[in-house]
Protein backbone atom coordinates (compact mmCIF):
# COMPACT_ATOMS: atom_id res chain seq x y z
CA UNK A 1 0.00 0.00 0.00
CA UNK A 2 2.67 2.26 -0.94
CA UNK A 3 2.08 5.70 -1.21
CA UNK A 4 -0.77 5.94 1.44
CA UNK A 5 -0.75 9.13 3.19
CA UNK A 6 -2.96 10.23 6.05
CA UNK A 7 -2.57 13.42 7.99
CA UNK A 8 -1.47 14.78 11.50
CA UNK A 9 -4.08 16.43 13.69
CA UNK A 10 -4.02 18.44 17.17
CA UNK A 11 -0.93 20.12 18.69
CA UNK A 12 0.82 17.73 20.53
CA UNK A 13 0.36 14.17 19.45
CA UNK A 14 2.69 12.10 17.73
CA UNK A 15 1.98 12.05 14.03
CA UNK A 16 -0.18 9.33 12.96
CA UNK A 17 2.41 6.95 10.53
CA UNK A 18 0.50 4.48 8.04
CA UNK A 19 4.13 2.51 7.69
CA UNK A 20 4.06 1.03 11.41
CA UNK A 21 1.83 -1.75 10.71
CA UNK A 22 3.44 -4.73 9.30
CA UNK A 23 1.07 -7.33 8.91
CA UNK A 24 -1.73 -7.65 5.97
CA UNK A 25 -4.11 -4.90 7.59
CA UNK A 26 -5.00 -4.75 3.73
CA UNK A 27 -6.29 -7.79 2.83
CA UNK A 28 -9.89 -7.68 5.05
CA UNK A 29 -10.55 -4.54 3.01
CA UNK A 30 -9.80 -6.00 -0.04
CA UNK A 31 -11.95 -8.51 -0.07
CA UNK A 32 -14.88 -7.30 1.43
CA UNK A 33 -14.66 -4.88 -1.60
CA UNK A 34 -14.43 -7.62 -3.67
CA UNK A 35 -16.89 -9.86 -2.96
CA UNK A 36 -19.60 -7.69 -1.97
CA UNK A 37 -18.89 -5.78 -5.48
CA UNK A 38 -19.23 -9.04 -7.02
CA UNK A 39 -22.30 -10.16 -5.31
CA UNK A 40 -24.00 -7.05 -6.12
CA UNK A 41 -22.84 -7.59 -9.81
CA UNK A 42 -24.29 -11.08 -9.79
CA UNK A 43 -27.50 -10.03 -8.04
CA UNK A 44 -28.33 -6.79 -10.15
CA UNK A 45 -27.86 -9.50 -13.62
CA UNK A 46 -30.26 -11.90 -12.43
CA UNK A 47 -32.32 -9.23 -10.96
CA UNK A 48 -32.00 -7.58 -14.52
CA UNK A 49 -32.70 -10.74 -16.14
CA UNK A 50 -35.82 -11.75 -14.98
CA UNK A 51 -35.92 -15.32 -16.13
CA UNK A 52 -34.91 -18.82 -15.16
CA UNK A 53 -36.01 -18.57 -11.73
CA UNK A 54 -38.14 -21.31 -11.17
CA UNK A 55 -36.66 -25.24 -11.53
CA UNK A 56 -40.45 -25.57 -13.35
CA UNK A 57 -39.46 -23.76 -16.16
CA UNK A 58 -37.46 -27.51 -17.11
CA UNK A 59 -41.20 -28.22 -17.86
CA UNK A 60 -41.36 -25.99 -20.69
CA UNK A 61 -38.51 -27.46 -22.55
CA UNK A 62 -39.28 -30.85 -22.75
CA UNK A 63 -38.45 -32.38 -19.77
CA UNK A 64 -41.03 -34.90 -18.21
CA UNK A 65 -40.83 -34.09 -14.64
CA UNK A 66 -38.95 -31.13 -12.76
CA UNK A 67 -38.20 -29.97 -8.84
CA UNK A 68 -40.54 -27.59 -7.64
CA UNK A 69 -37.35 -25.23 -6.97
CA UNK A 70 -37.63 -21.00 -6.50
CA UNK A 71 -34.38 -19.07 -6.77
CA UNK A 72 -34.40 -17.69 -3.42
CA UNK A 73 -34.16 -14.07 -5.31
CA UNK A 74 -37.69 -14.45 -6.34
CA UNK A 75 -39.08 -15.26 -2.68
CA UNK A 76 -41.48 -14.11 -1.43
CA UNK A 77 -43.22 -14.56 -5.14
CA UNK A 78 -44.05 -10.94 -5.55
CA UNK A 79 -44.54 -12.10 -9.49
CA UNK A 80 -47.43 -14.49 -8.75
CA UNK A 81 -48.80 -12.20 -6.46
CA UNK A 82 -48.67 -9.46 -8.38
CA UNK A 83 -48.07 -10.79 -11.93
CA UNK A 84 -49.08 -7.61 -14.05
CA UNK A 85 -47.49 -4.86 -11.11
CA UNK A 86 -43.78 -5.85 -12.35
CA UNK A 87 -44.67 -5.87 -16.23
CA UNK A 88 -45.92 -2.28 -16.28
CA UNK A 89 -43.29 -0.97 -14.63
CA UNK A 90 -41.42 -3.34 -16.87
CA UNK A 91 -38.90 -3.69 -14.23
CA UNK A 92 -38.14 -7.62 -13.28
CA UNK A 93 -40.10 -8.71 -9.67
CA UNK A 94 -36.94 -9.70 -8.58
CA UNK A 95 -36.18 -6.03 -7.55
CA UNK A 96 -38.90 -5.65 -5.30
CA UNK A 97 -38.06 -9.09 -3.75
CA UNK A 98 -34.30 -7.69 -2.84
CA UNK A 99 -35.33 -4.83 -1.84
CA UNK A 100 -36.02 -7.08 1.88
CA UNK A 101 -32.68 -8.30 2.39
CA UNK A 102 -30.79 -5.65 0.92
CA UNK A 103 -32.40 -3.20 3.68
CA UNK A 104 -31.63 -5.72 6.15
CA UNK A 105 -27.81 -6.59 4.86
CA UNK A 106 -27.26 -2.85 4.36
CA UNK A 107 -28.15 -1.55 7.80
CA UNK A 108 -26.67 -4.64 9.50
CA UNK A 109 -24.60 -3.97 12.24
CA UNK A 110 -21.55 -6.46 10.92
CA UNK A 111 -22.16 -5.24 6.81
CA UNK A 112 -21.87 -1.50 7.89
CA UNK A 113 -18.47 -2.40 10.40
CA UNK A 114 -17.53 -4.00 7.15
CA UNK A 115 -18.63 -1.25 4.59
CA UNK A 116 -17.71 1.42 6.90
CA UNK A 117 -13.85 0.17 7.09
CA UNK A 118 -13.63 -1.62 3.52
CA UNK A 119 -15.46 1.20 1.19
CA UNK A 120 -15.46 4.42 3.39
CA UNK A 121 -12.16 3.68 4.79
CA UNK A 122 -13.26 4.91 8.40
CA UNK A 123 -10.75 3.67 9.34
CA UNK A 124 -9.68 1.17 6.78
CA UNK A 125 -8.15 -0.94 9.47
CA UNK A 126 -7.41 -0.26 13.52
CA UNK A 127 -5.01 2.28 14.11
CA UNK A 128 -4.54 3.22 10.14
CA UNK A 129 -4.87 6.51 9.63
CA UNK A 130 -7.21 7.20 7.75
CA UNK A 131 -6.41 8.98 4.36
CA UNK A 132 -6.78 12.60 4.25
CA UNK A 133 -9.80 12.44 7.72
CA UNK A 134 -9.29 16.36 8.33
CA UNK A 135 -9.60 17.42 4.67
CA UNK A 136 -13.50 16.05 4.82
CA UNK A 137 -16.24 17.39 5.99
CA UNK A 138 -16.73 17.20 9.91
CA UNK A 139 -17.26 13.56 10.82
CA UNK A 140 -20.33 12.63 12.51
CA UNK A 141 -20.72 9.16 11.89
CA UNK A 142 -24.15 7.63 12.64
CA UNK A 143 -25.22 11.20 14.07
CA UNK A 144 -26.36 12.74 11.25
CA UNK A 145 -28.33 11.77 8.00
CA UNK A 146 -27.83 9.73 6.02
CA UNK A 147 -26.09 7.16 8.56
CA UNK A 148 -28.44 8.52 11.43
CA UNK A 149 -30.93 5.83 9.13
CA UNK A 150 -28.82 2.84 10.45
CA UNK A 151 -30.72 3.23 13.58
CA UNK A 152 -33.86 1.65 11.81
CA UNK A 153 -32.51 -1.44 11.38
CA UNK A 154 -35.02 -3.33 13.50
CA UNK A 155 -37.81 -2.26 11.10
CA UNK A 156 -35.60 -4.69 8.29
CA UNK A 157 -35.72 -7.25 10.86
CA UNK A 158 -39.00 -7.32 10.60
CA UNK A 159 -39.25 -7.79 6.86
CA UNK A 160 -36.23 -9.99 6.92
CA UNK A 161 -38.39 -12.62 9.16
CA UNK A 162 -41.18 -12.86 6.38
CA UNK A 163 -38.29 -13.82 3.75
CA UNK A 164 -37.22 -16.47 6.38
CA UNK A 165 -40.97 -17.68 6.55
CA UNK A 166 -40.81 -18.04 2.60
CA UNK A 167 -37.51 -19.86 2.70
CA UNK A 168 -39.34 -22.52 4.94
CA UNK A 169 -42.12 -22.76 2.53
CA UNK A 170 -39.67 -22.80 -0.64
CA UNK A 171 -37.79 -25.68 1.37
CA UNK A 172 -40.87 -27.71 1.68
CA UNK A 173 -41.74 -26.51 -1.95
CA UNK A 174 -37.82 -27.99 -3.29
CA UNK A 175 -39.01 -31.48 -1.18
CA UNK A 176 -40.95 -32.54 -4.46
CA UNK A 177 -40.88 -33.04 -8.15
CA UNK A 178 -43.84 -31.75 -10.49
CA UNK A 179 -44.05 -34.31 -13.42
CA UNK A 180 -45.65 -33.23 -17.32
CA UNK A 181 -49.15 -34.38 -16.36
CA UNK A 182 -49.57 -32.07 -13.25
CA UNK A 183 -48.93 -34.40 -10.46
CA UNK A 184 -46.14 -34.35 -7.99
CA UNK A 185 -44.32 -36.78 -5.54
CA UNK A 186 -41.81 -36.47 -3.11
CA UNK A 187 -38.29 -36.33 -4.08
CA UNK A 188 -35.10 -35.08 -2.72
CA UNK A 189 -32.29 -33.61 -5.01
CA UNK A 190 -28.98 -31.98 -4.82
CA UNK A 191 -30.97 -28.80 -5.15
CA UNK A 192 -33.05 -29.25 -1.95
CA UNK A 193 -29.87 -29.58 0.31
CA UNK A 194 -28.55 -26.21 -0.86
CA UNK A 195 -31.70 -25.08 -0.18
CA UNK A 196 -31.83 -26.55 3.46
CA UNK A 197 -28.34 -25.41 3.88
CA UNK A 198 -29.33 -22.13 2.98
CA UNK A 199 -32.49 -21.69 4.92
CA UNK A 200 -30.63 -23.04 7.91
CA UNK A 201 -27.86 -20.25 7.54
CA UNK A 202 -30.03 -17.67 6.96
CA UNK A 203 -31.61 -18.57 9.79
CA UNK A 204 -28.98 -18.43 11.54
CA UNK A 205 -27.92 -14.74 10.44
CA UNK A 206 -31.09 -13.64 11.42
CA UNK A 207 -31.58 -14.81 14.54
CA UNK A 208 -28.26 -13.75 15.94
CA UNK A 209 -29.42 -10.25 15.12
CA UNK A 210 -28.08 -7.26 17.24
CA UNK A 211 -31.58 -5.65 16.85
CA UNK A 212 -33.49 -9.08 17.97
CA UNK A 213 -30.84 -10.29 20.47
CA UNK A 214 -32.29 -6.28 21.96
CA UNK A 215 -35.77 -7.35 21.21
CA UNK A 216 -35.95 -10.77 22.60
CA UNK A 217 -34.54 -9.80 25.71
CA UNK A 218 -31.48 -7.57 25.61
CA UNK A 219 -33.35 -4.30 26.28
CA UNK A 220 -34.23 -5.73 30.18
CA UNK A 221 -32.70 -4.75 32.96
CA UNK A 222 -34.11 -7.28 35.56
CA UNK A 223 -33.27 -10.54 33.79
CA UNK A 224 -34.52 -12.91 37.08
CA UNK A 225 -37.79 -11.47 36.65
CA UNK A 226 -37.99 -12.83 32.27
CA UNK A 227 -36.27 -16.18 32.86
CA UNK A 228 -37.94 -17.26 29.53
CA UNK A 229 -36.90 -14.10 27.50
CA UNK A 230 -33.75 -14.33 29.68
CA UNK A 231 -33.06 -17.55 28.64
CA UNK A 232 -33.44 -17.05 25.04
CA UNK A 233 -31.01 -13.85 25.01
CA UNK A 234 -28.74 -16.18 26.22
CA UNK A 235 -28.96 -18.68 23.57
CA UNK A 236 -29.11 -15.24 20.90
CA UNK A 237 -26.03 -14.24 22.77
CA UNK A 238 -23.65 -16.87 22.07
CA UNK A 239 -25.57 -17.28 18.61
CA UNK A 240 -24.51 -13.26 17.94
CA UNK A 241 -20.85 -13.86 18.52
CA UNK A 242 -21.14 -15.70 15.39
CA UNK A 243 -23.21 -13.10 13.71
CA UNK A 244 -20.45 -12.24 11.43
CA UNK A 245 -19.45 -15.77 9.81
CA UNK A 246 -23.19 -16.33 9.70
CA UNK A 247 -23.47 -13.24 7.59
CA UNK A 248 -20.99 -14.31 4.95
CA UNK A 249 -22.19 -17.58 5.24
CA UNK A 250 -25.39 -16.79 4.04
CA UNK A 251 -24.46 -14.58 1.37
CA UNK A 252 -22.81 -17.28 -0.03
CA UNK A 253 -25.21 -20.00 0.34
CA UNK A 254 -28.22 -17.63 -1.07
CA UNK A 255 -25.61 -16.91 -4.18
CA UNK A 256 -25.32 -20.91 -4.82
CA UNK A 257 -28.55 -21.26 -4.37
CA UNK A 258 -29.73 -18.95 -6.81
CA UNK A 259 -26.93 -19.97 -9.55
CA UNK A 260 -28.47 -23.67 -9.15
CA UNK A 261 -31.66 -23.04 -9.88
CA UNK A 262 -30.72 -21.11 -12.88
CA UNK A 263 -28.80 -23.80 -14.28
CA UNK A 264 -31.51 -26.89 -13.84
CA UNK A 265 -33.93 -23.52 -15.43
CA UNK A 266 -32.07 -23.16 -18.16
CA UNK A 267 -31.28 -26.78 -18.68
CA UNK A 268 -28.08 -26.63 -18.42
CA UNK A 269 -27.65 -29.21 -15.95
CA UNK A 270 -31.01 -32.24 -14.73
CA UNK A 271 -31.25 -32.17 -10.87
CA UNK A 272 -29.22 -35.02 -9.42
CA UNK A 273 -31.64 -36.63 -7.87
CA UNK A 274 -30.94 -38.54 -4.22
CA UNK A 275 -34.19 -39.90 -3.61
CA UNK B 1 14.22 -16.51 20.33
CA UNK B 2 16.87 -13.76 19.15
CA UNK B 3 19.33 -13.31 21.49
CA UNK B 4 19.60 -9.32 20.43
CA UNK B 5 16.59 -6.92 19.20
CA UNK B 6 16.76 -3.36 17.90
CA UNK B 7 13.57 -1.34 19.31
CA UNK B 8 12.94 1.67 17.39
CA UNK B 9 11.30 4.00 20.50
CA UNK B 10 9.82 7.93 19.50
CA UNK B 11 11.27 10.32 21.41
CA UNK B 12 10.21 13.76 22.05
CA UNK B 13 7.62 15.66 23.38
CA UNK B 14 4.36 18.06 22.30
CA UNK B 15 6.83 20.41 20.37
CA UNK B 16 7.97 17.25 18.06
CA UNK B 17 10.10 14.09 18.24
CA UNK B 18 11.56 11.29 15.96
CA UNK B 19 12.32 7.47 16.57
CA UNK B 20 15.76 6.06 18.31
CA UNK B 21 17.52 2.91 17.64
CA UNK B 22 18.56 0.98 20.69
CA UNK B 23 20.17 -2.66 20.96
CA UNK B 24 18.84 -4.91 23.76
CA UNK B 25 19.76 -7.97 25.12
CA UNK B 26 16.69 -10.71 25.30
CA UNK B 27 15.64 -12.83 27.85
CA UNK B 28 13.34 -15.51 28.20
CA UNK B 29 9.73 -14.18 28.29
CA UNK B 30 10.92 -10.89 28.26
CA UNK B 31 7.75 -8.31 27.36
CA UNK B 32 8.34 -5.20 25.84
CA UNK B 33 8.14 -2.96 29.38
CA UNK B 34 11.45 -5.35 30.12
CA UNK B 35 13.18 -4.00 27.06
CA UNK B 36 12.49 -0.28 27.62
CA UNK B 37 13.33 -0.97 31.34
CA UNK B 38 16.07 -2.00 30.19
CA UNK B 39 17.28 0.96 28.02
CA UNK B 40 16.40 3.13 30.96
CA UNK B 41 18.81 1.28 33.27
CA UNK B 42 21.41 0.64 31.04
CA UNK B 43 21.70 3.27 27.73
CA UNK B 44 19.75 6.18 28.42
CA UNK B 45 17.74 7.57 31.28
CA UNK B 46 16.06 9.88 30.34
CA UNK B 47 13.66 7.66 28.17
CA UNK B 48 10.53 8.31 29.51
CA UNK B 49 7.75 5.29 30.79
CA UNK B 50 4.84 5.01 32.47
CA UNK B 51 3.84 1.82 34.00
CA UNK B 52 3.04 0.39 37.48
CA UNK B 53 2.02 -3.35 38.17
CA UNK B 54 4.03 -5.53 35.29
CA UNK B 55 1.06 -7.19 35.32
CA UNK B 56 -1.48 -6.30 32.82
CA UNK B 57 -3.55 -4.66 35.69
CA UNK B 58 -3.18 -1.11 36.20
CA UNK B 59 -3.45 0.22 32.63
CA UNK B 60 -0.16 2.10 32.74
CA UNK B 61 1.82 1.28 30.09
CA UNK B 62 -0.45 1.57 27.23
CA UNK B 63 1.55 1.98 23.41
CA UNK B 64 1.63 1.23 20.25
CA UNK B 65 3.86 -1.54 19.62
CA UNK B 66 4.65 -2.07 15.86
CA UNK B 67 1.50 0.33 15.07
CA UNK B 68 -0.84 -2.05 17.74
CA UNK B 69 -2.23 -0.24 20.81
CA UNK B 70 -0.81 -3.01 22.89
CA UNK B 71 0.23 -3.24 26.53
CA UNK B 72 3.93 -3.09 26.63
CA UNK B 73 3.92 -5.16 29.86
CA UNK B 74 1.61 -8.28 28.03
CA UNK B 75 3.49 -8.08 25.10
CA UNK B 76 6.51 -10.73 24.72
CA UNK B 77 9.38 -9.79 22.45
CA UNK B 78 9.46 -12.80 20.23
CA UNK B 79 5.77 -12.31 19.35
CA UNK B 80 6.03 -8.70 17.81
CA UNK B 81 10.03 -8.94 16.63
CA UNK B 82 9.88 -9.23 12.91
CA UNK B 83 12.55 -10.79 10.62
CA UNK B 84 15.11 -8.64 11.33
CA UNK B 85 14.58 -8.22 14.84
CA UNK B 86 13.12 -4.48 14.71
CA UNK B 87 10.22 -3.99 17.31
CA UNK B 88 9.01 -0.60 16.94
CA UNK B 89 7.37 1.07 20.08
CA UNK B 90 5.62 4.69 19.85
CA UNK B 91 3.41 6.37 22.30
CA UNK B 92 -0.71 6.07 22.03
CA UNK B 93 -1.56 9.26 19.43
CA UNK B 94 -4.98 10.09 20.03
CA UNK B 95 -3.57 12.32 23.36
CA UNK B 96 -0.84 14.86 23.56
CA UNK B 97 2.34 13.79 24.67
CA UNK B 98 4.28 15.01 28.06
CA UNK B 99 7.51 13.31 26.94
CA UNK B 100 8.59 10.29 24.69
CA UNK B 101 5.79 7.51 25.73
CA UNK B 102 3.99 9.38 28.40
CA UNK B 103 0.99 10.91 26.99
CA UNK B 104 -1.75 12.98 28.87
CA UNK B 105 -5.04 11.33 29.05
CA UNK B 106 -6.67 13.38 31.39
CA UNK B 107 -9.32 14.37 28.94
CA UNK B 108 -10.14 10.71 30.07
CA UNK B 109 -10.22 11.97 33.84
CA UNK B 110 -12.49 15.24 32.97
CA UNK B 111 -14.85 12.84 30.70
CA UNK B 112 -15.41 10.66 33.67
CA UNK B 113 -16.37 13.82 35.49
CA UNK B 114 -19.71 13.98 34.07
CA UNK B 115 -20.62 11.02 34.19
CA UNK B 116 -23.21 10.60 37.31
CA UNK B 117 -22.38 7.34 39.34
CA UNK B 118 -24.73 4.67 40.38
CA UNK B 119 -27.82 6.26 41.59
CA UNK B 120 -30.19 3.84 43.68
CA UNK B 121 -33.29 5.49 44.78
CA UNK B 122 -33.73 5.96 48.53
CA UNK B 123 -36.59 3.45 49.03
CA UNK B 124 -34.28 0.53 48.14
CA UNK B 125 -33.46 -1.50 51.35
CA UNK B 126 -29.74 -1.65 51.71
CA UNK B 127 -27.41 -3.35 51.15
CA UNK B 128 -28.79 -4.36 48.05
CA UNK B 129 -29.09 -7.84 47.47
CA UNK B 130 -29.18 -8.46 43.45
CA UNK B 131 -29.71 -11.36 41.61
CA UNK B 132 -26.81 -13.20 39.20
CA UNK B 133 -28.71 -12.86 36.09
CA UNK B 134 -29.37 -9.69 36.90
CA UNK B 135 -25.54 -8.59 37.17
CA UNK B 136 -23.82 -11.01 35.06
CA UNK B 137 -24.19 -8.79 32.00
CA UNK B 138 -22.53 -5.49 34.26
CA UNK B 139 -20.15 -7.59 35.26
CA UNK B 140 -18.21 -7.85 31.98
CA UNK B 141 -17.68 -3.79 32.11
CA UNK B 142 -16.68 -4.01 35.32
CA UNK B 143 -12.87 -5.66 34.74
CA UNK B 144 -12.27 -2.48 32.80
CA UNK B 145 -8.67 -1.47 33.99
CA UNK B 146 -9.20 2.27 32.20
CA UNK B 147 -5.72 1.82 30.29
CA UNK B 148 -7.27 4.12 26.96
CA UNK B 149 -6.08 1.58 24.38
CA UNK B 150 -9.82 1.51 23.15
CA UNK B 151 -9.81 5.23 23.40
CA UNK B 152 -6.47 5.68 21.23
CA UNK B 153 -7.63 3.21 18.89
CA UNK B 154 -11.19 4.84 18.30
CA UNK B 155 -11.21 6.27 15.05
CA UNK B 156 -13.62 9.22 16.34
CA UNK B 157 -10.87 10.14 18.61
CA UNK B 158 -7.97 9.93 16.85
CA UNK B 159 -8.35 10.28 13.31
CA UNK B 160 -11.06 13.14 13.41
CA UNK B 161 -10.51 14.18 16.59
CA UNK B 162 -14.27 14.73 17.99
CA UNK B 163 -13.30 14.84 21.36
CA UNK B 164 -15.97 17.96 21.76
CA UNK B 165 -19.08 15.12 20.54
CA UNK B 166 -18.05 11.87 21.41
CA UNK B 167 -17.27 10.35 24.99
CA UNK B 168 -15.22 7.09 23.49
CA UNK B 169 -15.64 3.60 23.52
CA UNK B 170 -14.30 3.61 27.98
CA UNK B 171 -16.91 5.54 28.18
CA UNK B 172 -19.49 3.41 26.50
CA UNK B 173 -18.62 0.79 28.79
CA UNK B 174 -19.14 2.97 31.63
CA UNK B 175 -22.81 4.32 30.49
CA UNK B 176 -23.68 0.73 30.04
CA UNK B 177 -22.75 -0.97 33.09
CA UNK B 178 -25.02 1.99 34.72
CA UNK B 179 -27.66 1.65 31.98
CA UNK B 180 -27.79 -1.91 32.12
CA UNK B 181 -27.87 -2.32 36.38
CA UNK B 182 -31.48 -2.92 37.89
CA UNK B 183 -31.39 -0.47 40.15
CA UNK B 184 -29.87 2.64 38.20
CA UNK B 185 -32.44 5.63 38.04
CA UNK B 186 -31.00 7.83 36.07
CA UNK B 187 -31.79 8.73 32.23
CA UNK B 188 -28.51 7.03 31.03
CA UNK B 189 -29.97 7.04 26.96
CA UNK B 190 -31.00 10.62 27.27
CA UNK B 191 -27.11 10.98 28.05
CA UNK B 192 -25.83 8.25 25.76
CA UNK B 193 -27.89 10.04 23.00
CA UNK B 194 -27.18 14.12 23.65
CA UNK B 195 -24.23 14.22 25.37
CA UNK B 196 -21.94 10.96 25.10
CA UNK B 197 -22.75 11.32 21.51
CA UNK B 198 -23.20 7.27 20.69
CA UNK B 199 -24.05 8.33 17.07
CA UNK B 200 -20.77 8.80 16.55
CA UNK B 201 -19.65 5.61 17.17
CA UNK B 202 -19.49 3.56 13.43
CA UNK B 203 -19.48 0.16 15.09
CA UNK B 204 -16.39 -0.46 13.38
CA UNK B 205 -14.99 -2.60 16.23
CA UNK B 206 -11.16 -1.26 16.94
CA UNK B 207 -11.67 -0.92 20.22
CA UNK B 208 -12.80 -4.48 20.86
CA UNK B 209 -10.04 -5.10 18.84
CA UNK B 210 -7.54 -3.90 21.02
CA UNK B 211 -9.07 -4.21 24.91
CA UNK B 212 -6.73 -6.13 27.00
CA UNK B 213 -9.40 -7.28 29.05
CA UNK B 214 -10.88 -8.64 26.43
CA UNK B 215 -14.69 -6.82 27.27
CA UNK B 216 -16.62 -7.10 24.37
CA UNK B 217 -17.27 -3.46 23.90
CA UNK B 218 -18.86 -3.60 20.47
CA UNK B 219 -20.60 -6.42 20.62
CA UNK B 220 -21.95 -6.10 24.54
CA UNK B 221 -22.22 -2.65 25.45
CA UNK B 222 -22.33 0.03 22.02
CA UNK B 223 -24.50 -1.67 19.91
CA UNK B 224 -27.09 -2.64 22.85
CA UNK B 225 -26.92 1.11 23.74
CA UNK B 226 -27.55 1.91 20.09
CA UNK B 227 -30.76 -0.32 20.23
CA UNK B 228 -31.81 1.24 23.44
CA UNK B 229 -31.08 5.23 22.39
CA UNK B 230 -33.48 3.66 19.30
CA UNK B 231 -36.00 2.73 21.39
CA UNK B 232 -36.35 6.14 22.85
CA UNK B 233 -35.21 8.40 19.75
CA UNK B 234 -35.94 6.30 16.49
CA UNK B 235 -38.45 3.63 16.58
CA UNK B 236 -41.70 5.78 15.20
CA UNK B 237 -43.91 2.54 16.48
CA UNK B 238 -42.66 2.97 19.97
CA UNK B 239 -43.00 6.84 20.34
CA UNK B 240 -46.35 6.88 19.35
CA UNK B 241 -47.02 4.11 21.70
CA UNK B 242 -45.68 6.23 23.84
CA UNK B 243 -48.06 9.01 23.52
CA UNK B 244 -50.92 6.92 23.28
CA UNK B 245 -49.99 5.57 26.84
CA UNK B 246 -49.34 9.03 27.81
CA UNK B 247 -52.51 10.30 26.94
S1 LIG C 1 -16.60 0.63 17.46
FE1 LIG C 1 -17.15 2.75 17.85
S2 LIG C 1 -16.18 3.23 19.79
FE2 LIG C 1 -15.21 1.37 19.03
S3 LIG C 1 -13.43 2.08 17.93
FE3 LIG C 1 -15.07 1.90 16.43
S4 LIG C 1 -16.05 3.93 16.30
FE4 LIG C 1 -14.79 3.87 18.18
S1 LIG D 1 -12.54 -0.99 27.92
FE1 LIG D 1 -10.70 -2.28 27.63
S2 LIG D 1 -9.40 -1.09 26.25
FE2 LIG D 1 -10.92 0.33 27.06
S3 LIG D 1 -9.97 1.27 28.83
FE3 LIG D 1 -11.14 -0.50 29.58
S4 LIG D 1 -9.69 -2.21 29.61
FE4 LIG D 1 -8.75 -0.58 28.35
S1 LIG E 1 2.36 -2.04 33.90
FE1 LIG E 1 0.31 -2.20 34.67
S2 LIG E 1 -0.79 -2.71 32.87
FE2 LIG E 1 1.26 -2.74 32.15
Amino acid sequence: MAGYKANQIEAGRAPLETALRQDHWWLEPVLVVGSLTLFSIYALWRAWEGAYFSGLQALQSGASWAPAYLSPFYSPPVHEWFPHLAASMHISPAFFVLLFPLSFRATCYHCRRSYYRAFFLDPPACAMAEPCAQRRKAYTGESAFPFILQNLHRYALYAILVVVVFHFLHLYDACFVVHKDGSRHFGIGVGTLIFALDTALLSLYVFSCHSWRHLIGGGLNRMSAAPIRSMIWTVVSSLNTRHGLYFWLSLVTVGIADAYVRMVASGAITDFRII
Amino acid sequence: MRDKIQLRVYRGDASGGETKEYAVDTYPGMVVLDAIREIQASQDGSLACRWNCKAAKCGSCSAEVNGKPRLMCKTRVEEVYDAAGVITVHPLKSFPIIRDLVVDVSWNYKMAETIAPLSVPDDVPRPFRMQQADVSRVQEFRKCIECFLCQNVCHVLRDHNRKDGYYGPRFMVKLASLDMHPLDDQNRREFLHETAGIGFCNITKCCQEVCPEEIKITDNAIIPSKERVADVYYDPVRMLLRRLRRS
